[in-house]
């Protein structure tokens, strides 16, 4: 099988555990979700190393920006605490 | 393929959205609102998944209808020595020597791009190897630093499944590349003979564009469903 197909297979699969399961352990907190499945997304991406349509990775960079606005957010409010 | 994928990646995404919005501001129901964001994220990374327009099945038929012609074209030849792999600027050429003698890679490359060259008071056939097309659309030129095994897995394995597995050893001025689970074998006697079998002369090939550097397959072991090569890195 291709390996862009692997991995969104595994994506998919990761994505769908990911949600019932956060959702099964009473989370609300949206950042969480979203965390997790950017993680997942580099951790797949890692993985299968699969080839885009662009030149380089947008969706990679957008979401690794969530993510550190996500962290500095989290940071923030604990010092601020 | 091409436009399906994008489409449905697009079509998921937009679903997302809906969903996503929805679920936030109506339901307001958070895992609800993360699914949503999830088939997002989904859409898209199937939308800029690079999809594959040709059958593999077709790539390789294609690829052993110019081995054949090759194959045709070096019987009309006495060949002495195995080729050399040249990168040039628009393509990588592969230069087979009809007089057994050292030649300067600097010469070849310079040599025009025709069939039969003469470099000093040497012939030579210079051809375009098979693949070299596709080894183009990964666009190794452009790219700054390429992995060599994970080049070749593309190529060998995801794009024409010539291949299972694919392993290389880089030692001083050589690569050992060992190629496993093969799953197409050629009938030319003389290609093998000059520019190895169909893996090798890709995997040879590609390490030429990708280091930008002439090479040329020193030994090659063929074996049942595996092939280990030994490719030199001619110049500085």
């Amino acid at each position: 099988m291709r390996k862009e197909n692997l991995f969104i297979i595994t994506y998919t699969l990761l994505m769908t555990i990911t949600v019932p399961s956060l959702a099964a352990l009473n989370e609300n907190r949206l950042d969480v979700y979203i965390s997790l499945f950017i993680l997942e997304y580099f951790v797949a991406n890692s993985i299968f190393r699969p080839r885009y349509r662009t030149k380089h990775d947008f969706l990679a960079l957008i979401l690794f920006t969530i993510f550190l606005y996500i962290v500095a957010n989290r940071i923030l409010e604990i010092l601020l605490r | 393929m091409t436009d399906t994928q994008l489409t449905s990646g697009i079509a998921l995404s937009i679903f997302g959205a809906t969903l996503t919005l929805f679920s936030h501001f109506i339901l307001q129901i958070v895992p609800l609102t993360a699914l949503g964001i999830a088939i997002i994220i989904l859409g898209t990374t199937i939308a800029i998944t690079s999809p594959q327009p040709i059958p593999k099945e077709t790539i390789q038929l294609l690829i052993n209808n110019t081995i054949q012609n090759i194959e045709a074209l070096l019987e009309e030849f006495t060949t002495t020595e195995k080729a050399i792999y040249i990168p040039k600027k628009d393509q990588t050429y592969t230069y087979i020597p009809l007089n057994p003698t050292k030649i300067d890679t600097n010469q070849i490359e310079k040599a025009p791009n025709r069939l039969l060259v003469k470099i000093g008071e040497h012939y030579g056939l210079q051809l375009i190897p098979p693949a070299t097309e596709l080894i183009k659309t990964l666009n190794l030129e452009a790219a700054e630093e390429a992995n060599i095994e994970d080049t070749l897995r593309t190529l060998l394995v995801d794009l024409t499944d010539l291949a299972e597995s694919v392993k290389t050893i880089s030692k001083e001025n050589t690569i050992i590349v060992e190629i496993n689970g093969i799953k197409l074998e050629i009938e030319a006697p003389k290609y093998i003979e000059t520019l190895g079998s169909l893996q090798a002369s890709i995997t040879a090939a590609t390490i030429a564009t990708i280091l930008k550097k002439p090479v040329k397959i020193l030994e090659e072991k063929l074996e049942k469903n595996k092939t280990t090569m030994k490719v030199q890195i001619l110049g500085e």
